[in-house]
């Protein structure tokens, strides 16, 4: 009798639960965008369903932080002493960074919290932190005006460089996407990791210039060269100095067109990097 | 036996084995993770036309056994092949319990891969059938299990799949909604062209089988026909219970 490998054959049947091609996976996520896009938005609004202000929350959550920030670090430490307009620098940085940083943690837990919707429903796995993160850039554009408020009211002259920000968000979001599959991966298989995310993501946030500028601080001290580029070059500071370098045109960053050479960069290893591990590890998610 | 013609096979289960790791509770972290061998060797073929009942005690493997067919859970070893991908029609957990059932509804569909505007055609038929137009803008977390049964059941039995998996917690729900799904399961039966239905309910396997796999401890214990495999199944079941009577009568 033949071996039923070759019945299979005979009878035109294929493998199930085969990892399907890289190709062909991203064109089931492609297929499925609709989706991710709706369960994106259908998370927030779950999120703020029992809070009385709603999704007005998507505006106050990044401007209590920016408050909280302004009078520890602003008020309390005299950073505003630093920058020229120590407002507007901080609320670039929260808000930008808030993408970031909660792209990461959500999208890490997205598919260790999903284990049950990966067993049951025949989605990929990659839907999960691409929905997480889709979550994350939707909450930034609804909280722009408010950035924007910020920046005028503080005193920010209107520049044609605004109009790099859509630009550098562009870049930004495949980093933020890479990231978040990269920890989503390894938090599924090594659960303990996510316990200790949520601190490295805000001392990364804090060393990476959120509320002070670290990066000229660096650069101002002798430190030995490959620290000042480990600084400067590092994908939080990248992002925050390409931003601030289109929103801010009271500030400089050190790093100057590097930054956006950098951010490109990061984005495009820290992406493809992120596509294939979680593709790789696409058929054990949905174990218990 | 009819049917073992290669032509007209649809799904062949080829010694599937399948285990989980879990890690023992409250022990140090040291403790070794324990394998559970939920399928141990399964082997299945299935041929058009076919509709198998998959009868068996709790935690023999046949929830496992639907789930690795429809590779939603990897195989330690063997392997499944199919003529299409076989889509299970579990209640399986809903999307977001916080958003209403209506919301529900337009993930489910776009989950199963529908576009937006087919997603708007199909969630009055979904309500209708599901029963539940008065509670339908309440969220899911309010609703009671049976109704988040139905719901999900409404949503996941709205499109037509060629190799279909039914998994019987699907019969939930009161009398008139029982009845209402089980004419839509013997509907995607019709459009089906292989079906494997798990079951407490023998007489729903009687009425709806053309044959029937005993599945006992992660192994197949009987594949037959129905008649022959459910008697056997029967008769073990009343010699289990004789012997646990015996046992109680021994002890002083």
């Amino acid at each position: 009798m033949d071996s039923a490998a070759d019945r299979a054959r005979a009878a035109g049947l294929t493998l199930v639960g085969q990892r399907p091609r890289l190709g062909d996976y991203l064109a089931g996520l492609w297929m499925r965008r609709e989706f991710v896009w709706a369960y994106a938005r259908a998370r927030a609004q779950a999120g703020h369903r029992r809070r009385r202000l709603g999704p007005l929350w998507e505006l106050l959550d990044p401007v209590v932080t920016m408050v909280t920030y302004w009078i520890l670090f602003g008020l309390l430490l005299g950073a505003r002493a630093s920058v020229p307009n120590y407002l507007g620098f901080l609320a670039v940085g929260v808000f930008t960074f808030a993408v970031i940083r909660r792209s990461l943690q959500s999208g890490s837990r997205s598919v260790l919290g999903n284990r049950g919707m990966v067993s049951s429903l025949p989605i990929p796995a990659i839907i999960l932190p691409t929905a997480a993160v889709a979550q994350q850039v939707r909450a930034f554009l609804i909280s722009v005006p408010v950035l924007l408020a910020v920046l005028v009211f503080t005193g920010e002259p209107l520049a044609w460089s605004w109009l790099l920000a859509p630009l550098a968000l562009a870049i930004m979001i495949p980093f933020a996407w890479g990231g978040a599959l990269l920890l989503a991966r390894w938090v599924s298989g090594v659960p303990d990791v996510g316990g200790v995310l949520p601190l490295v993501l805000r001392l990364w946030g804090l060393a990476s210039g959120v509320m002070l500028p670290v990066t000229e601080r660096v650069a101002r001290m002798n430190a030995p060269e490959w620290l000042d580029a480990l600084v400067i070059y590092n994908p939080g500071a990248v992002y925050l100095a390409i931003m601030r370098d289109a929103l801010l045109p009271t500030y400089d960053p050190p790093g100057a067109a590097g930054n956006w050479i950098a951010a490109v960069l990061w984005a495009i290893v820290t992406l493809g990097a992120g596509l294939v591990v979680f593709w790789r590890g696409e058929g054990t998610y949905g174990r218990d | 036996m009819a049917g073992t013609d290669v032509a007209s096979l649809r799904l062949l289960v080829d010694h599937v084995q399948v285990s989980y790791r879990v890690l023992p509770h409250g022990s140090m972290p040291t403790r070794r993770a324990m394998e559970v061998n939920a399928l141990q060797g399964v082997s299945l073929e299935i041929h058009e036309g076919e509709c198998l009942g998959v009868i068996g005690r709790n935690g023999a493997g046949k929830s496992t056994l639907l789930r690795a067919v429809a590779g939603l859970v990897p195989v330690d070893a063997g392997a499944v092949y199919a003529s299409s991908p076989p889509v299970l029609l579990g209640v399986g957990k809903s999307l977001v319990p916080r958003l209403s059932g209506r919301e529900n509804i337009k993930l489910g569909c776009l989950a199963l891969g529908m576009s937006r505007a087919e997603t708007r055609d199909r969630t009055d038929e979904i309500i209708e059938f599901s029963g539940l137009a008065e509670s339908i803008d309440l969220p899911m977390s309010t609703y009671s299990s049976g109704m988040a049964a139905r719901l999900k059941f409404a949503i996941a039995s709205s499109v037509v799949h060629e190799i279909l998996l039914l998994d019987e917690a699907l019969a939930t729900g009161d009398m008139d909604f029982k009845e209402r799904s089980i004419q839509r399961m013997g509907e995607l039966r019709d459009h089906a062209d292989a079906v494997v239905i798990v079951s407490h309910s023998l007489s729903a396997i009687r009425a709806s089988c053309t044959r029937v796999v005993w599945l006992d401890k992660g192994t197949v214990r009987a594949d037959g026909a129905v008649d022959d495999v459910i008697t056997e199944y029967v008769d073990d079941t009343h010699r289990r219970r004789q012997a646990r009577r015996e046992r109680r009568r021994a002890r002083p």
